[in-house]
């Protein structure tokens, strides 16, 4: 559930500090996934998450506090700490791992600056960034880190307004996350620019004329979409208990596969509307058909979006019911 | 034996509620599947009975998550919440965060839950493609933007924002999407994760299929 808890920010500075000196690990249970753990040059074990309910920013659930060098001598990307004011190697508080071995979060000065490092869960940072821009509860847009694009999340403006302010960009197939709930994404910029500066041009001369202001484009102007009507084709097997009736989802994808917008179409809705980045995708429409989940798919749609013009499309769902 | 421990639980949380003050503390008990992250969770979930669930005083959920590893917080969440949003009964609900980013409960009122019974709850992102879908008794209601994950830990979570407010739940046939894109019941291992300070309500692990709350003497709460 959302939490309720209006000062969250001050709670969690408090309990962290406290939590990360308290974080003992539980030794009670060890098998088949311990000795997968220790085949990876880990124990995996269950860990006490050191955080008000084992989803704080910073510390992974599960994850344990290491140091720098651990953490570098374990994860398969480059660790580039931030030279800012606001967080630098000088005020690096905690360094965490996630239990799975490929993220690592560092926090500096308390948690006034965390900056978490994972892989890219994306293949196009800008067509994943500006999916969130026009999909998610709050105010974002399209900025650059170093020259790279990256998603800028205004403070304290999703629907209960508590949300940190949030810096994402890809780095060499890495996402680097840099988050605050104390300083505005200005500030979280410069912080990313530091990052960003020592990675992705090592032996470069570089200036620093492009850096700090992260200029924000104009990505919603950039959007198409897609407006369309679903149309259930086949009738309900008799083995179901449920026909379009149990909803259906709409999905576009690019045509390597990636999944980049979706609309649920509860009972028996059918008109849909994706917003989508200019270029070529794949729509396709399924049924929810069954309670255990079976999914009946049709041939997909092939279509160009244009910036800001809807193309119309009707899709097919239930093929395989036919 | 399971429902008589809550009734009785429910007999004396409605005295305490005549005889105390309650304040507000929102406390939570969680426990996970910390072998393997997963792209879906699924279990059946325990809905109080209704001398339970009539006198809150405040709201009182319990969910299922697939929660990033990262440590980003990033989460996708489904259950059951009564007395909020303007609904008294207990109402099927989703919930996201992503890149931080929370939104409101989504209650979902086409599916009824009856008290002291079982309602069957998932949350998958069927072709792992980082879009979520939310069900309740097989029937899909909502869906997720595109998150910033598809693996995450999978979390089962009772939480109540009243001291005079039960926690009491149970979680059973604890099920994981893997990455075959096949549920496998029961989790591979699941553990403790997380208690409120202080509360008198803790994780109480059966087996890696079934989870209750309670305030029995095998209940953890580390804080």
């Amino acid at each position: 559930m959302r939490p309720r808890v209006r000062n969250a920010v001050i709670v969690v500075s408090v309990v962290v500090t406290a939590a990360f000196v308290g974080v003992v690990l539980l030794n009670s249970e060890r098998n088949s996934a311990a000795d997968r753990g220790r085949r990876l040059g880990r124990i995996l074990q269950p860990s006490r998450s050191a955080d008000l309910g084992g989803a704080v920013i910073g510390r992974p659930p599960g994850g344990e506090a290491v140091t720098l060098a651990e953490a570098r001598a374990t994860v398969h990307f480059p660790i580039s700490l931030p030279t800012t004011t606001a967080a630098n190697s000088q005020n690096l508080s905690d360094v965490w791992e996630a239990n799975t071995d490929d993220a690592v979060d560092l926090n500096f000065d308390g948690s006034d600056v965390t900056v978490i490092l994972r892989p890219a869960a994306y293949s196009d940072a800008v067509t994943r960034y500006g999916m969130f821009i026009q999909q998610d509860d709050a105010t974002a847009s399209l900025g650059q880190v170093d020259g790279s694009p990256a998603l800028v999340i205004t403070p304290n403006t999703d629907e209960p307004q508590t949300n940190p302010a949030w810096i994402a960009f890809d780095l060499n197939g890495v996402e680097v996350n840099v988050v605050s709930h104390v300083y505005g994404t200005s500030t979280l910029l410069g912080v990313a620019d530091s990052i960003a500066g020592q990675t992705s041009c090592g032996s470069c001369a570089r200036t620093t004329r492009s850096r700090g202001a992260g200029r924000r484009l104009g990505i919603r102007r950039r959007l198409g979409s897609v407006v369309g009507v679903m149309r259930v084709v086949g009738a309900p097997h008799p083995s179901r208990r449920l026909s379009h009736s149990g909803g259906a989802v709409v999905r576009a994808f690019t045509l390597s596969g990636l999944a980049v917008a979706s609309e649920y179409l509860h009972g028996k809705a059918t008109r849909f509307r994706l917003a989508l980045a200019p270029g070529k995708y794949r729509v396709v429409a399924t049924t929810i058909s069954d309670a255990a989940g079976r999914e009946e798919h049709c041939p997909a749609t092939v279509l160009y979006v244009r910036a800001g013009r809807p193309v119309s499309v009707r899709v097919n769902a239930g093929c395989s019911a036919r | 034996m399971a429902l008589e421990q809550e009734k009785k639980k429910t007999t004396s949380t409605t005295l305490a509620t005549q005889a105390l003050d309650c304040p507000t503390n929102r406390v939570k008990s969680k426990g996970y599947d910390y072998v393997e992250r997963h792209a879906g969770n699924q279990a059946w979930i325990y809905v109080n009975t209704s001398s339970t669930l009539s006198n809150l005083q405040d709201s009182d959920a319990r969910s299922l998550f697939v929660e990033s590893a990262d440590g980003s917080g990033d989460n996708v969440e489904v259950g059951w919440v009564a007395n909020d949003g303007g609904y008294q009964a207990p109402t099927v609900y989703a919930a996201w965060q992503n890149y931080g980013v929370e939104i409101h409960p989504r209650y979902y009122t086409g599916y009824h839950l009856d008290y002291d019974s079982n309602a069957h709850f998932t949350v998958e992102d069927k072709f792992t493609d980082g879009f979520f879908d939310f069900e309740v008794g097989g029937y899909g209601f909502d869906s997720s933007p595109l998150m910033s994950f598809s693996y995450g830990y999978d979390v089962t979570q009772s939480e109540h924002f009243n001291s005079c407010d039960s926690m009491w739940a149970h979680f059973f046939d604890l099920s994981y999407y893997n990455v075959q894109r096949q549920w496998v019941s029961p989790y591979e291992g699941l553990s403790y994760l997380y208690c409120t300070p202080g509360s008198v309500w803790g994780y109480h692990k059966i087996d890696n299929s079934e989870q209750y709350v309670d305030q029995s003497a095998d209940a953890q709460c580390h804080g």
